[in-house]
């Protein structure tokens, strides 16, 4: 007579049940990392949107100081970055590496306009009271570079 | 019959081996289940911070731009615990909003009715500074937020700013 309930596991039973727990594993862990990265963006474009909002706001804030020393003094084409001094904001040259590794980069250029309607135009007159200001938020994501990117139109409004 | 009593039972030799095999697959486990909840922490409280500011930082934003003045004797600035009263227009009313931090909750307080918090109690709102910046044409507020949780066995910190300039102050 054959005693069945001492003869255990066979191998290839153990071999079947290990490969369903560890494909099982693998595929948790996986869900789990593609979780943590989606969240891990979502927190970067949350700060960078915020980051983008400060930005378009503190422009105006350096058109209200001063349109000559702040915006029309600034090199068209140059990238400047903007930073927060504790008592107002100041444009920079150097690069400014905010927390999560974010860049912010302003860049002023000549706004044309036709000399017949004074609508925007490629190729017209200079509007000598008037930049375009494009302001790119950056930060690494999964060794490449994730961008925002915003452009406004700054008049001396306040002939300052 | 033959009855053989060696082959019935564990001996202790693998009485002990067993022990120690379900000990160490028992503490395995403890860690493996603290280090997860560590990270479930952390990836539940990233966003939920996330939100929390975005949208006390958008909601002040979006009532300074309505602003009209800010009152600086109600006001506390360049303070962790800052409080701002100002007031702003709704549909051509002119309400009087007062934002402060009390308990670690951001407070929203309306013509001076009953204050109403406006960030949750689980997450630690551990600076609410405020700047008054003024121009010769206009004023605006430059807001700090940092929000304090617990994750991965130690409290993580998260800065948020944002700043906004009061339409209804340009000369």
């Amino acid at each position: 007579m054959k005693h069945s309930a001492s003869r255990g596991i066979s191998i290839v039973e153990i071999v079947v049940a290990s490969a369903i727990i560890a494909t099982s594993v693998v595929g948790i862990v996986g869900a789990i990392q593609i979780y943590l990265k989606i969240t891990y963006q979502n927190s970067r474009e949350t700060q960078a949107v915020l980051l983008m909002d400060e930005t378009a706001e503190a422009i105006q804030y350096l058109r209200d100081v001063s349109y000559a020393d702040n915006i029309d003094a600034s090199t068209e084409g140059a990238e400047y970055t903007l930073f927060w001094n504790g008592t107002g904001y100041e444009l920079a040259t150097s690069t400014i590496v905010l927390p999560y590794d974010m860049i912010r980069t302003i860049v002023f250029s000549e706004v044309e306009r036709d000399s017949g309607n004074d609508q925007i135009t490629v190729s017209g007159t200079n509007d000598e009271s008037t930049k375009l200001a494009t302001v790119t938020i950056a930060w690494p994501y999964q060794g490449a570079t994730s961008t925002i990117s915003s452009e406004m139109l700054i008049h001396d409004l306040y002939a300052n | 019959m033959r009855t053989n009593t060696t082959q019935k039972g564990f001996s202790l030799l693998e009485l002990l081996i067993y022990i120690a095999g379900m000990l160490a697959l028992g503490a395995v486990m403890i860690v493996l289940i603290v280090q997860f909840y560590g990270l479930y922490r952390e990836i539940i409280s990233i966003p939920r911070a996330d939100r929390t500011a975005l949208q006390v930082i958008d909601r002040l934003t979006k009532d300074l731009r309505a602003g009209d003045d800010i009152d600086p004797f109600e006001s506390n600035f360049l303070t962790p615990n800052g409080v701002i009263e100002f007031a702003s227009l709704d549909n051509g009313d002119t309400t009087t909003k007062r934002y402060y931090v009390e308990n670690g909750m951001v407070k929203y307080q309306e013509n001076a009715e009953a204050a109403q918090a406006i960030t949750p109690k689980d997450l630690y709102v551990s600076n609410f500074n405020l700047a008054l910046v003024a121009t010769d044409v206009s004023k605006a507020v430059r807001i700090t937020i940092e929000i304090q949780f617990q994750a991965n066995g130690g409290t993580t910190t998260k800065a948020y700013s944002g700043f906004a300039i009061l339409r209804e102050s340009y000369e």
